[in-house]
């Protein structure tokens, strides 16, 4: 049983350590410009953020890391 | 994710093209996308995190990125920007969508 607390306590932390791991608020401003970029993409071969630029909206959705909540 | 999986419909409507961008390596983003059925890519910042620090978004101290959702527009500005706790719901992205596609069609 005192395992299991541990362990509850031990998810406990990390969960406030990620709510803890805000940004500091991004420089980049609305109206700006956004940085270009090519990263490989999980549907195979690399996306060029430029090649979708002009052609649609862009929704870029940073995310802390795999398996995180949200 | 999982939030903006759920909210997919909406960006579809919207013509919106979603990425999700993380500092994960691309193999450990695939297990993610395919463990919420995500239908839609996830990029990897995984090398040197390069696009979280040109983006300001990035946490040095774990090196990861933070959870910032950027809108952009046809003309390749940034029409809107969500942080935080909001992020998470990404309604305000959606809005942004809607309120763009809706512009585009009155400029038709």
């Amino acid at each position: 049983m005192r395992f299991v607390n541990l362990l509850g306590m031990a998810a406990l932390a990390a969960v406030q350590l990620f709510a803890q791991a805000q940004p500091p608020s991004t420089t980049l401003k609305v109206g700006d410009r956004p940085p270009d970029f090519t990263l490989p993409s999980t549907e195979g071969g690399t996306v060029h953020l430029a090649d979708y630029i002009g052609k649609s909206t862009v929704v870029l959705a940073f995310f802390p890391a795999a398996f995180t909540g949200g | 994710m999982k939030a903006y999986q759920s909210g997919m419909q909406k960006f579809q409507e919207s013509g919106a093209k979603v990425f999700g961008i993380s500092t994960d390596n691309t193999p450990s983003q695939k297990a993610f996308a395919a463990s919420l059925g995500l239908s839609f890519p996830l990029l990897s910042d995984f090398l040197d995190r390069h696009v979280a620090k040109e983006y300001g978004v990035y946490i040095p101290k774990y090196g990861i990125a933070g959870r910032v959702t950027f809108v952009i527009d046809k003309d390749g500005k940034i029409d809107y920007i969500e942080q935080g706790g909001d992020a998470i719901k990404m309604l305000g992205a959606a809005d942004a969508c809607n309120r763009l596609a809706h512009r585009a069609a009155e400029h038709k």
